[in-house]
C-alpha cells in the first residue's frame, strides 16, 4: 500500500539520504514531504496528513522531541513516527518513545 | 559505500603547523553542562571532505557542490558527538549544541589548532585529519 511520509531534518543531504533508504528499501512511497525542523513539519502536518513521519531529533528552532510533545498535546501524533538519530542516549530516546514515538531508528556510519 | 579508516599520526601536527588553512573544511560543535562548554573540532583538506561527503550522501565525489559538503560535514560532526555522548553521558547531563561548518578562508592550519587545548592528527589514505577540543569554563 503506498504510503505518504514526511521527512524532518535540518540537512537537506540526510533528508536526501532518508528518500534514498526508502527508495532503495522497496517501499511505495506515494508522497515524500520534507520539512527542515520540527516546526515547518507542524505546518505541514496541521494541513496534510502523513503515514509515517521520519524525524532527525536534533534541529534548530524545534527539535524531534519538541515536535513530538506538541503533536501529543495536539493529539496528533502520526500512526507512525520514528526518530532517525545517531544518538542513543538513553534518556533522550526514553522520552521519545514515553511521547509515542517507535523506534528509534539508529544511524550507524 | 567504502570506509575511510583515520589512523593516530602524532607527528602529522608539527608538519601541518605552518600550512596555509585556505580551502579546508572546518567542522565545530560545543557540548556543554552548566557553567562548561566544550568544543570539538575536525578541518579536512578539500579532497578528503568532498569523498567524506560522497560517502555520506551516497554520490560520486565529482557531482558535489560546496554547500552539500558544508552540510554532510556539519553532520558528520553530528554523528561523532553524538557517538561520544551516548558513549560518556547516558544520562543526558551534557547538551549538544548545532553543529557549524565552513570553508577556512585564511590563515594557517597552526593558527587554527592553537585555538584548541588538545589537538590530534589522523592520517586517512596519506591524507591528514586535523582534530581539536577546546574547553570553556564561565
Amino acid at each position: 500500500m503506498p504510503i505518504r511520509v514526511l521527512i524532518v531534518d535540518d540537512s537537506a543531504s540526510m533528508r536526501a539520504v532518508v528518500k534514498k533508504t526508502l527508495a532503495a528499501a522497496g517501499y511505495a512511497v506515494q508522497t515524500c514531504l520534507e520539512a527542515q525542523n520540527g516546526a515547518e513539519a507542524l505546518e505541514i502536518l496541521h494541513q496534510e496528513p502523513v503515514d509515517v513521519v521520519l524525524s532527525d531529533l536534533h534541529m534548530p528552532e524545534m527539535d524531534g522531541l519538541e515536535l513530538l510533545r506538541t503533536l501529543q498535546k495536539e493529539g496528533k501524533v502520526p500512526p507512525c513516527f520514528i526518530l532517525v538519530t545517531t544518538e542513543g542516549r538513553k534518556e533522550r530516546l526514553k522520552e521519545g518513545l514515553g511521547l509515542g514515538a517507535q523506534g528509534p531508528e539508529g544511524l550507524d556510519f | 559505500m567504502f570506509f575511510m579508516v583515520p589512523e593516530w599520526d602524532p607527528e602529522l601536527l608539527a608538519e601541518l603547523g605552518p600550512q596555509k588553512a585556505e580551502g579546508w573544511y572546518q567542522g565545530m560543535v560545543v557540548v556543554s553542562r552548566q557553567q562548561i562548554k566544550i568544543g570539538l573540532w575536525v578541518w579536512c583538506p578539500p579532497q578528503v571532505s568532498r569523498e567524506l561527503a560522497a560517502n555520506i550522501m551516497a554520490l560520486e565525489p565529482g557531482d558535489l557542490d560546496s554547500e552539500q559538503i558544508l552540510d554532510a560535514f556539519r553532520e558528520m560532526i553530528n554523528m561523532v558527538a553524538g557517538g561520544v555522548l551516548t558513549a560518556v553521558d547516558p544520562q543526558s547531563s551534557w547538551t549538544m549544541g548545532l553543529p557549524q561548518a565552513h570553508l577556512c578562508q585564511h590563515g594557517s592550519l597552526g593558527q587554527l589548532l592553537a585555538s584548541t587545548k588538545e589537538q590530534m592528527a589522523f592520517n586517512v589514505d596519506d591524507r591528514p585529519v586535523l582534530a581539536g577540543l577546546s574547553v570553556q569554563s564561565s
